[in-house]
């Protein structure tokens, strides 16, 4: 076994630059593939977040944006089955007075003391935050990429401005910064801070509700409906993950395209492979016709081609994988200034464990390259031994 | 100078691998003409839109329609201001108008959608003259009907006649508009005193649209209002406010074209591998080409051109699968809004997709044509 | 200083670096060949004959001395008039015939002809007498693969006489050839001689081959070791189209006076 992977090797190293070209190809495919798939993974992690089916948004039935009355709030706080509840208002500001595109967030005004029991994935959150933001009603903690983009640190204070009612300005004060990737854009605050910075006090526009699993759910909602039938304004609920997946539905032509380039940057991974093993194949035809003379099976030349195809393509998606990290890496590190390349990797992060999907993936393409040229080196001759040299 | 055929049977010659190393330019040329087709048709949807005669006004510091909210003083302060065009009647060319943003729920499936409906008075259709009904009729004030837009029908399948719920009430589709091809296909159109009773909005719009002899009357018209002290108020000609929903289509087009490169190395590899061990079969040949007098150039170009005709042939393929994506329609998030669009290939695409593939070919083709260039026939016949 | 020779070389050498060594390979050689000369150059391998074939016929520069084909000191072209220089002055043939294989009969015939300025009227009369001096008029759209040694070859001698050069070299013209087709070729070399007033010069290791030519030099370690005259040899048939030569002379003279 040994030799045979030591055979596949040396073939390898006969040709340098064509396995240096393959193994280059694949790996720039590869590092793309990566990054399309890590922009699809994180819109659809939302919609499949952990508790998404048990977390019930509930809204006003009609219209966009949602304005819930605060007189309801009680009433839906004391349904059987809540566990427990917070609300959203919602700030679409700019960060700075300029109002340019890249200085867009979201802001959310909402209950500091269950952040992060009703929010998905703030898991990572320091408890000592949370503290903060109780102590500091003027408090706001930011989302990693907007951090990045103001180039701030806890402690500062930061200006927001609304981008629908210019008198409406918040001034707050940083107590936290978001775990990478978790909320993009979006900066929490407080909702009594909103209240009073902005005067509204009369609705908020959505509330979640926690409850125990998907069965006690859908007995909240039920009991939401028949509460609120007769009510103006009409509320309506859904599960976290139904009203994520509505709203990432806006994009779907967008994530279409994405998975059109990942399907191609496949297949062109595995053509090139199979172009190479294939041109390799042929210019070692009479060796293999002397293999078999010498007793070698078929399946056995065959193991040969394939094992060089898996060995390039796994080698080359490892290398893939890791640069793309190391990408990801750099730009979050805080060693850049703000950038585009920067924002990329603050919305959509790679994490570590990408790295182990090179090698199978890799693999795999060489795998499927191989299949051709495997089936072609099958069938040489043994005849070809005595082939002419032209 | 050495012949075209040299090239050209070489190719055919191993078609296994000429078709192979070419395929990797298909799908490569095809991806990026669908990704340039998709961000021409979102910005021809938003270019389609919007009439330039047209000044849209909305509450100032608001730059969208749903969050805008203006009252009746304004309203009648705006259709009074000079500039604006009147009809035979005397009558201002204006429309006041309550834009909403409604989840409408599928009855089947009881899943959500997002319906854009938009409450407008009879002069609605004396601005917005691209409006025309093409099947069914018009609403009728105070009857509950609605008509929907061509791009509303595609996508939920209403029918005239059928009836669907908005706030309590059950409505009637009396019609189906089209308006050249522009974002209002996307809506609903209602009685807007009617809607505005449904969601207590009275005497509250969103936006009020003033109609001006001409584009450059309507330019002169947005710029009197917006800067004007007794009329706080946002204005822009129509055609500007939907511009501005493209901006984002720059950067997308640079994506794309980062993306297209990116998957063009791997095509641009293989036909480096393809040439190279060609080259590597074919030392004789260039040997005896080089003896017999051709220069160094010749057999650079000659390779030079092998490489650019495997990428042309797959790149035409490429173009060709590609446009069958031409003309799909899609709906599609833009700014606030969803507008629908048509994937849209035209000979500017078509030609930058053309001069990609050619240069893929040529940069993939270089280095091995190089080497074939520093063949020392001597040696290569030793 | 012989006024017919169409070659000559003064003194000339050639050494080859490899490394840190110096290899000679030619020691200063001089000789004159006439023209319309049939020249077999022999020797044991590594003699250098095929080194002083190559200078001869512009392929190689000398280390020193100086080479004259044709009254022309091609020993000072640089490598892109050397190369302009063969299209007109030197047919090549060669033992493993070397033909395009993508191409056919016809058009590899043609290829020489690219790269001087003709009309493609003019080429093809050009090419169309080669082949049917070769006897291979039949065969104008096989590609190589379609034909056997023998008619490759003829192919390559085609293609070595449609500029209609002075000097035709030929590289072990026979090599590769059984001997009934190794005397076709060589009778057509004999009567290109005869007939058309070519200088050949061949190299070989051939004996039969050598004792076709008018003149056999003998090269060893990379000096030339004897140099004798040989008579025709009897019985010798002066190629396939000896009468088509004879026929067309005046048509030849056209070809020959058309560089």
């Amino acid at each position: 076994m040994h030799q045979f992977v030591l055979l596949i090797l040396k073939n390898l190293g006969r040709h340098k630059l064509r396995t240096g070209l393959t193994a280059l190809a694949v790996t720039v495919m590869v590092l793309l593939c990566i990054e399309m798939r890590t922009i699809l993974g994180t819109v659809l992690r939302r919609v499949e977040a952990e508790g998404s089916q048990s977390r019930l948004m509930v809204t006003e039935r009609w219209e966009m944006p949602s304005r819930i009355p605060v007189r309801y709030l009680p009433a839906l706080a004391r349904l059987e089955g809540v566990e427990d509840w917070t609300t959203w208002s919602s700030y679409p500001c700019y960060f700075h007075e300029a109002r340019q595109v890249s200085q867009q967030a979201f802001g959310v005004a909402t209950r500091p003391d269950n952040l992060v029991a009703m929010h998905a994935g703030l898991d990572k959150l320091d408890l000592s935050t949370i503290e903060d933001l109780k102590r500091q009603k003027s408090g706001a903690i930011l989302a990693a990429d907007v951090a990045k983009d103001l180039q701030c640190r806890i402690g500062q204070n930061v200006t927001l401005f609304s981008a629908l009612d210019p008198l409406k300005t918040l001034r707050l004060k940083v107590v936290g910064i978001l775990p990478v990737g978790e909320y993009p854009r979006v900066i929490f605050f407080r909702q009594d801070y909103f209240e009073t910075a902005t005067g509204n006090k009369d609705t908020v526009d959505i509330m979640w509700l926690r409850t125990r699993d998907a069965e006690a759910a859908q007995h909240v909602a039920t009991q939401v409906q028949e509460y609120f039938r007769n009510r103006q304004p009409e509320l309506k609920v859904e599960t976290e993950s139904a009203g994520v997946a509505r709203f990432a539905g806006r994009s779907q032509s967008l994530l279409s395209v994405i998975r059109l380039v990942i399907v191609v940057l496949l297949i062109d991974m595995v053509v090139v492979l199979s172009n190479s093993i294939s041109v390799a194949t042929r210019e070692r035809r009479v060796e293999m016709a002397v293999l078999k003379v010498l007793g070698f099976e078929p399946t056995a030349i065959m193991a040969l081609v394939v094992g060089e195809a898996v060995l390039i393509g796994a080698a080359s998606g490892a290398i893939g994988t890791t640069l793309a990290w190391a990408c990801s890496s750099v730009a979050l590190s805080g060693l850049l200034p703000p950038s585009g390349f920067t924002r990329l990797f603050y919305l959509f992060p790679i994490p570590i464990g990408t790295i182990w999907w090179g090698i199978p993936v890799g693999a795999l393409v060489g795998f499927a390259g191989s299949i051709i040229p495997a089936w072609n080196a099958r069938g040489i001759k043994v005849s070809d031994v005595f082939a002419k040299i032209a | 100078m050495i012949p075209l055929s040299y090239s050209y049977r070489n190719l055919r010659v191993r078609w296994k691998t000429t078709l192979m190393t070419a395929s990797a330019f298909t799908l490569v040329v095809a991806a990026l003409v669908v990704m340039l087709a998709f961000i021409r048709g979102v910005e021809a949807a938003c270019a389609a839109s919007g009439e330039p005669e047209n000044v849209l006004l909305l509450a100032k510091g608001d730059n969208d329609e749903v969050m805008s909210r203006l009252d009746h003083v304004v309203a009648s302060q705006a259709e009074n201001t000079r500039g604006v065009a009147r009809d035979a009647a005397n009558q201002p060319l204006a429309s006041r108008e309550l834009f909403m943003v409604l989840q409408h729920q599928d009855e089947k499936t009881g899943s959500y959608r997002f319906l854009q409906l938009r409450g407008v008075l009879p002069a609605a259709f004396r601005v917005h003259t691209v409006v025309h009904v093409t099947v069914g009729q018009a609403f009728r004030p105070s009857q509950s009907e609605v008509m929907i837009g061509k791009a509303v029908q595609r996508e939920t399948g209403f029918q005239v006649g059928d009836q669907i719920e908005i706030g309590r009430k059950r409505w009637r589709i009396s019609g189906v508009f089209e308006a050249n091809g522009s974002a209002l296909e996307s809506e609903a159109w209602t009685d807007l005193n009617e809607l505005a009773g449904q969601f207590r909005r009275e005497g509250a719009y969103s936006s009020v649209v003033l109609r001006a002899r001409g584009a450059r009357e309507a330019e002169e018209l947005a710029e009197r209002l917006a800067h004007s002290r007794s009329l706080r108020v946002e204005a822009m000609t129509e055609t500007s406010y939907y511009q501005k929903q493209t901006e984002g289509a720059g950067v997308m087009r640079t994506a794309a074209w980062v993306i297209a490169w990116f998957m063009g190395v791997g095509a641009m590899f293989g036909v480096m591998n393809t040439m190279f061990a060609a080259i590597g079969q074919r030392t004789k040949d260039i040997a005896v080409l080089r003896i017999m007098g051709f220069e160094a150039g010749h057999i650079l170009l000659a390779f030079l051109l092998e490489a650019t005709l495997i990428a042309v042939l797959g790149g035409s393929l490429g173009l060709a699968l590609g446009y069958a994506a031409n003309g799909f329609t899609q709906s599609a998030a833009i700014g606030a809004r969803q507008i629908d669009f048509s994937f849209r290939i035209d000979a500017g695409i078509l030609s930058f997709a053309g001069v990609f593939t050619i240069l893929m070919g040529v940069l993939g083709g270089g280095l091995p044509a190089l080497s074939a260039m520093r063949v020392k026939p001597l040696e290569a016949l030793r | 200083m012989n006024p017919e020779a169409l070659i000559r070389l003064e003194n000339v050498a050639k050494e080859y670096v490899r490394g840190s060594e110096r290899i000679a390979v030619l020691l200063g050689v001089s000789l004159e060949i006439a023209e319309s000369d049939f020249v077999a150059l022999i020797g044991p391998s590594g003699s250098g004959k095929t080194t002083l074939l190559n200078l001869i016929a512009g392929l190689d520069q000398p280390s020193s001395g100086r080479v004259f084909v044709g009254g022309e000191e091609i020993s000072l072209l640089d490598e892109a008039r050397l190369a302009r220089w063969r299209t007109n002055a030197v047919g090549f043939v060669f033992q493993f015939f070397h033909l395009i294989p993508v191409l056919t009969a016809y058009e590899n015939v043609e290829l020489p002809l690219l790269l001087l300025k003709m009309s493609s009227a003019r080429r093809r009369q050009q090419v169309l007498m080669a082949l049917d001096l070769v006897g291979l008029s039949h065969r104008l759209n096989h590609r190589p693969g379609q034909m056997s040694g023998g008619e490759q070859q003829r192919v390559g001698i085609a293609r070595a006489l449609v500029t209609d050069p002075k000097l035709i070299v030929a590289d072990e013209p026979t090599g590769d050839l059984d001997s009934a087709r190794s005397q076709e070729i060589l009778d057509l070399l004999e009567s290109l001689q005869l007939g058309l007033r070519k200088t050949i010069l061949m190299v070989t290791h051939d004996p039969t081959a050598a004792a076709r030519a008018r003149r056999v030099l003998r090269i060893e370690k990379g000096v030339i070791v004897e140099d004798r005259a040989t008579p025709p040899a009897v019985g010798s048939s002066l190629g396939l189209r000896k009468d088509a030569i004879v026929e067309e002379l005046p048509a030849c003279t056209s070809l020959s006076s058309s560089s």
